[in-house]
């Protein structure tokens, strides 16, 4: 097991490459000169002057790849053109109000989805079942956009029970110490401040969660059926086990391999949906950076938040990768 | 088998919406009530309700937008750019993911190594992530978003086309073109790339769904198509922030529009895969 993570990692780092490669590119391939592209479009010639002499895009590609590259490996990945802050800096602000509503939305989608699955499949060709794949099938349709903003009309306009847009209530007196709100103020017993931040939460969470829920309910649910139909299945109902037994006892356990695959390949929908789902919410995460950098055509921002999205992608699918190790002990990796 | 298709229910509701969009979206000239773009704007129509409310504007079925525009016409004429989008994205992940696919698996070794890790290094983006860069390279528009997700697609493509094509490059058919002396280009051409279209067909039904929803998302976040341009996911863009103020049609029927046709497209396509490939039944 240990070759294969190890496998795994190295297989990382040609990918990681063609990544950096891309993603050091962006600024080449943009139409106009790399360092009026990078000091902005109002710079005087001193600026330019000094870019190129900084990041040496005077000489051969190939050795300004090398600069990028040492100069990324240690975190610089230039200032913002726009607030000329470290775009570093401003990724790893933004950074963990992203997983915070990624994760939170991921963990609405595996409940809801997995449960939903589970009972449609055990209770096959009924109204529930058709019932709940109808909806999923909506679910897998959904432009997220607009779904977000029909819930912001129904629930923040019309019946005002949700805040629509921000992370937390401003007046609430709140201390960042990791970024991820609900976590802070569960550490600094702020009760006040913990309602606050899951209020604001919620609505962007369910958005989100809309898709990758509606997927995995569908891969549980045929997942299950076709556990439901193997033998030992029959022979525990045979010799008089209750059907919560078998169902929750024995078929989930065998049903869940394929639904780890889907959550790991739903990870990229999730980032993919966060970009939109935080414009529509003015959710001040990393999405709603990138977006805005693309258009004030702030490259490197855009080339860092590039850098850092593939990175965070590359590094869940590995993990999904090696969790099937310890889930499918079947599965014998050489 | 044509029976089988007509029997799926879902796909024949499918197909049936699928049609009647494709006919508004050619016939939108004749079916809209107004004119998507008119100009000078009718500003003293700005978001105007439609037939539920009593004060709703006569001729304007769902009402009007910030600038007084109809909302069905230009829904109507939305299909037309939503749809041809769609198909021309799906048409050049096709091309490319054919030429990729059928190289890399029919001639395999480096050439197949070298493709195959490229469209690795494609697959470490989010799909959406990667559209967004390449519009930031080379810039806004639909054109440009139709060519940056056609671009983001082949990848998934080539793999399709690929795994097919190392089947079938492997049966006796083959076999014999090669013992009769057919050249590598006539077999590729008239055997190889006819044989492993069925799945071409399904998953670019099912792309094309995605393909509208990602053009969409493109126009919603200001990177695809430009005003006036009657795209859904613009206009949705530009009339969301008017739900605050109680004018929600504007918003509403625009999102419903991608909605239905992303529904449709998906049951077809599940449709297909059942009717050709029964195999890969869920």
């Amino acid at each position: 097991m240990k070759w294969y993570i190890t496998k795994r990692l190295l297989m990382l780092i040609p990918v990681l490459l063609g990544v950096s490669v891309l993603s050091f590119l962006l600024i080449h391939l943009a139409p106009g000169d790399p360092a009026r592209t990078m000091a902005g479009e109002h710079a005087s010639s001193q600026t330019i002057n000094a870019i190129i002499e900084k990041y040496g895009l005077d000489k051969p590609l190939t050795t300004q790849y090398w600069i990028w590259l040492k100069r990324v490996m240690r975190g610089d990945m230039g200032r913002s053109i726009v607030s000329n802050e470290y775009v570093t800096k401003e990724i790893l602000d933004r950074f963990p109000s992203t997983v915070e509503l990624t994760l939170f939305s991921l963990m609405i989608a595996i409940i809801v989805g997995f449960f939903a699955g589970i009972i449609s499949a055990s209770k096959q060709y009924s109204t529930l079942d058709y019932t709940t794949m109808g909806i999923a099938l909506f679910g897998v349709s959904m432009p997220v956009f607009w779904l977000g903003i029909m819930l912001m009309m129904v629930f923040g306009v019309f019946l005002r029970w949700l805040p629509i847009g921000g992370r937390i209530n401003i007046l609430i007196p709140f201390q960042r110490i990791t970024g991820l709100y609900l976590l802070d103020s569960l550490i600094k017993g702020n009760f006040a401040a913990f309602v606050s931040a899951l209020r604001y939460l919620i609505l962007p969470s369910i958005t989100l969660a809309t898709i990758p829920m509606a997927t995995i309910a569908r891969v549980t649910r045929s997942s299950m059926l076709e556990v439901l139909r193997q033998d030992y299945i029959r022979t525990e109902r045979a010799k008089g086990l209750p059907e919560r037994t078998v169902i929750y006892k024995h078929a989930v356990k065998n049903a869940m391999l394929p639904v780890i695959t889907v959550i790991g390949l739903n990870f990229g929908l999730l980032l993919a949906g966060a970009i939109l789902t935080e414009t529509v919410f003015s959710w001040p995460g990393m999405g709603r950076y990138v977006v805005k950098a693309v258009g004030m055509r702030d490259y490197p921002a855009v080339q860092g938040c590039v850098l850092f999205f593939a990175l965070m992608f590359v590094v869940v699918n590995l993990i999904t990768d090696v969790l099937y190790i310890f889930i499918d002990p079947r599965i014998k990796y050489k | 088998m044509m029976r089988r298709f007509i029997n799926n229910k879902s796909a024949l509701f499918g197909l049936v919406i699928l049609i009647i969009l494709i006919l508004s979206a050619l016939m939108a000239g004749f079916i809209a009530p107004n004119s998507p773009t008119p100009s000078p704007p009718d500003l003293h129509n700005s978001l105007k309700p439609g037939f539920w409310s009593k004060d709703g504007i006569q001729g304007m079925p769902l009402g009007t937008d910030a600038l007084g525009r109809c909302v069905l016409s230009r829904i109507i004429f939305g299909t037309r750019v939503s749809l041809s989008a769609g198909l021309v994205a799906v048409g050049i992940a096709m091309i490319l993911g054919i030429m990729l696919g059928v190289i890399g698996g029919y001639f395999g070794g480096w050439v197949d190594s070298v493709i195959m890790r490229f469209v690795d290094i494609m697959f470490a983006f989010p799909a959406l992530l990667l559209a967004i860069v390449i519009v930031a390279v080379i810039g806004h528009g639909l054109d440009k978003a139709m060519i940056a997700i056609g671009i983001v697609y082949t990848p998934q493509m080539a793999r399709i086309i690929r795994s097919s094509v190392l089947y079938i490059k492997e049966m006796e058919y083959i076999e014999v073109q090669k013992a009769i002396g057919s050249s590598n280009l006539r077999i590729i051409f008239r055997h190889v790339i006819p044989n492993s279209i069925a799945p071409v067909i399904v998953y670019g039904t099912l792309m094309l769904a995605t393909a509208i929803l990602d053009c969409a998302a493109l126009g919603f976040l200001g990177l695809g198509a430009q005003p006036p341009t009657p795209e859904w996911g613009a206009m949705l863009a530009r009339s969301y922030s008017y739900i605050v103020s109680g004018a929600w049609w504007a918003a509403t029927f625009p999102g419903l529009a991608i909605l239905l046709s992303v529904l449709s497209l998906n049951l077809l396509g599940d449709g297909l895969r059942d009717t050709l490939d029964p195999r890969l039944k869920t």
